[in-house]
């Protein structure tokens, strides 16, 4: 027998997060601009953008702690205009410009928000152990240091066990090593089935941690695909960079199927005109140039945001 | 209940390690009750009204109490810039309301208990009617809530601007509800103001059981639903507007 399952219901299984057609002004800036947008069950998806693109509007949304004046959110399947607290019972967050309860210990601070969360206060010990913050447990949250206290942050974000974080800028201000504990927690966090929306200006992060990427500017999506998508989106020409003893006999191999667009010694960057890089290196080896090295050059994510951001 | 619980619970602990709040219920309501009970001691004021500025004092003590805690706890989150994530927490509004009212409570016991064993120890002092000034105690309460719920609802759109009111609010209603005194001293038209305030007919009750005001208990149960309605009403609008506009999340 076949069974037929409801294209809404399916989509929700599939989307963690839902967002259509949002639009939410602040007098006459415009914060979100018909935003469309899903967010994959078990997947991190990087929300990116210059400071005020509209990436903390939209979380604020998602949290339900700031209207919106058109479209429609759905979260882990629910709507946010009617269900906002059943949502907000399963979803947390981090955020790198929280602050934190400065005159409480740490298991002080976590049973509040248990409390809040309505969740067993059993979890605390098990999360202070996963955070490794048990040992300073009764200290006064105020003697801690940034990024001990971003991981008591983290603690508290997985106190009612949420199936999707988010998380804005969670690595902000923080020291290498710190952050570098933070990124490991966040990816074994997505092991254990996480769905996870980040916000950074660490594009080095982003390529680390993401899945599919989102790039926002004055409140619009520009681009969203895997990492590989949106750099392919945004360079249709192919740049590749030949070391070889003869650039001048390079230079005329090269002829009409690409640009130099920057020479050094025995070096020359190439853009070329086709996806053709297969066509010059034959080209080059007939000409007997004395290559060296020849390698297609795949542009940085940060190029590829400038970029779309300039656009 | 859960957040009513953990509200408690914490400002106990804020209340143990926080000289400031501790001097609310030691030192402020004690240089209150000294500067003006030494007052009459030395103008040789008679029993009466010695009575009347002591039940002023508890009345007074009373609408503070219930109307600052609620405020003092979201300021707390605003300070700790914790205020955002308190929002985004499953936290009802109502139950955080709820559980500072029940702090404002046990703040205000305590501070009675100490006023009345102190009135007793310097002025042979004994609550002249005690089911009337249970009751009046009762509603002066209940409009410290309701202020308190106005005051809230401000802070929720103007933060520390409109926390500053807090302290402001309760001095004003002193001087115009004729906490020690009877209004009859105003002129005409701040007498009328006066009788539109929400602790004004509270504290008419309480003086009334030293024969200094006139109990008018219909009047004191209207203004005390009118005066809950108008503020429930506020409150509700000031948090969508705080929604909508971004300052529950501090974003505008």
């Amino acid at each position: 027998m076949v069974r037929l399952i409801n294209p809404i219901k399916a989509l929700s299984l599939m989307h963690a997060v839902t967002i259509k057609d949002v639009s939410k002004r602040f007098g006459v800036i415009k914060a979100l601009d018909h935003v469309s947008l899903e967010v994959r069950k078990g997947e991190i998806l990087g929300l990116l953008g210059p400071n005020g693109a509209g990436k903390t509007t939209m979380m604020a949304i998602l949290t339900g702690i700031l209207t919106k004046d058109s479209g429609s959110v759905n979260v882990l399947g629910m709507n946010i205009d009617t269900d906002i607290f059943v949502i907000k019972a399963r979803i947390n967050s981090v955020s790198g410009f929280s602050g934190i309860y400065a005159q409480l210990t740490i298991q002080e601070f976590l049973w509040y928000y248990a409390k809040l969360y309505n969740a067993d206060t059993k979890i605390i010990p098990k999360l202070m152990k996963l955070t490794e913050i048990e040992k300073r447990k009764h200290e006064l949250v105020n003697s801690l240091s940034s990024g001990f206290k971003q991981r008591v942050l983290f603690a508290r974000a997985l106190l009612n066990n949420p199936d999707l974080l988010l998380l804005d800028e969670p690595t902000v201000g923080l020291d290498v090593e710190i952050a570098l504990k933070v990124r490991d927690l966040i990816l074994s966090l997505k092991k254990k089935g996480k769905t996870i929306l980040f916000t950074s200006h660490n594009l080095l992060e982003v390529e680390q941690l993401c899945d599919r990427i989102a790039l926002i500017n004055k409140g619009k999506i520009l681009a969203i695909g895997t990492i590989p998508e949106i750099k392919r989106m945004l360079n249709a020409k192919l740049v590749v960079e030949i070391k070889c003893q003869h650039p001048s006999a390079a230079k005329k191999a090269i002829g009409s199927l690409g640009k130099i667009r920057n020479e050094e010694q025995y070096v020359l960057v190439v853009e070329l005109k086709k996806e053709n890089p297969k066509e010059l290196l034959d080209r080059l080896i007939d000409a007997d140039v004395g290559l060296e090295s020849y390698r297609v050059l795949e542009p940085t994510l940060e190029e590829a945001f400038i970029k779309l951001v300039r656009q | 209940m859960n957040t009513i619980i953990a509200e408690i619970v914490r400002q106990g602990i804020i209340l143990k390690r926080n000289m400031f709040r501790l001097s609310d219920i030691t030192i402020w309501p004690l240089i209150l009750f000294y500067s003006l009970t030494l007052f009459i001691v030395f103008i040789k004021a008679d029993t009466s009204l010695v009575a009347l500025v002591i039940l002023g004092i508890i009345g007074w003590r009373i609408v503070y109490h219930m109307q600052i805690e609620m405020t003092m706890a979201y300021m707390d989150h605003y300070w700790q810039h914790t205020l955002a994530y308190t929002h985004i927490s499953p936290m009802r509004i109502s139950a955080f309301i709820i559980g500072n009212i029940i702090v404002g409570a046990l703040k205000f016991l305590l501070v009675l208990i100490m006023y009345l064993l102190l009135a007793k120890w310097m002025f042979a002092f004994t609550v002249p009617d005690p089911f009337t000034v249970t009751i009046a105690l009762l509603f002066l309460g209940i409009s410290g809530i309701f202020i308190g719920l106005i005051l809230f609802g401000l802070t929720l759109l103007y933060h520390e601007h409109a926390f500053n009111l807090a302290y402001a609010v309760p001095d004003l209603l002193v001087l115009l509800s004729g906490v020690y005194y009877p209004i009859a001293i105003f002129p005409a038209f701040m007498q009328n103001v006066a009788a539109f305030l929400p602790p004004f007919w509270g504290f008419e009750l309480l003086k009334s059981t030293v024969g200094y005001g006139q109990a008018n208990y219909p009047l004191l149960v209207l203004s005390t639903i009118a005066w809950g309605a108008v503020s429930l009403f506020f409150l509700v609008w000031c948090y969508k507007r705080a929604k909508k506009t971004g300052r529950l999340a501090k974003l505008n």
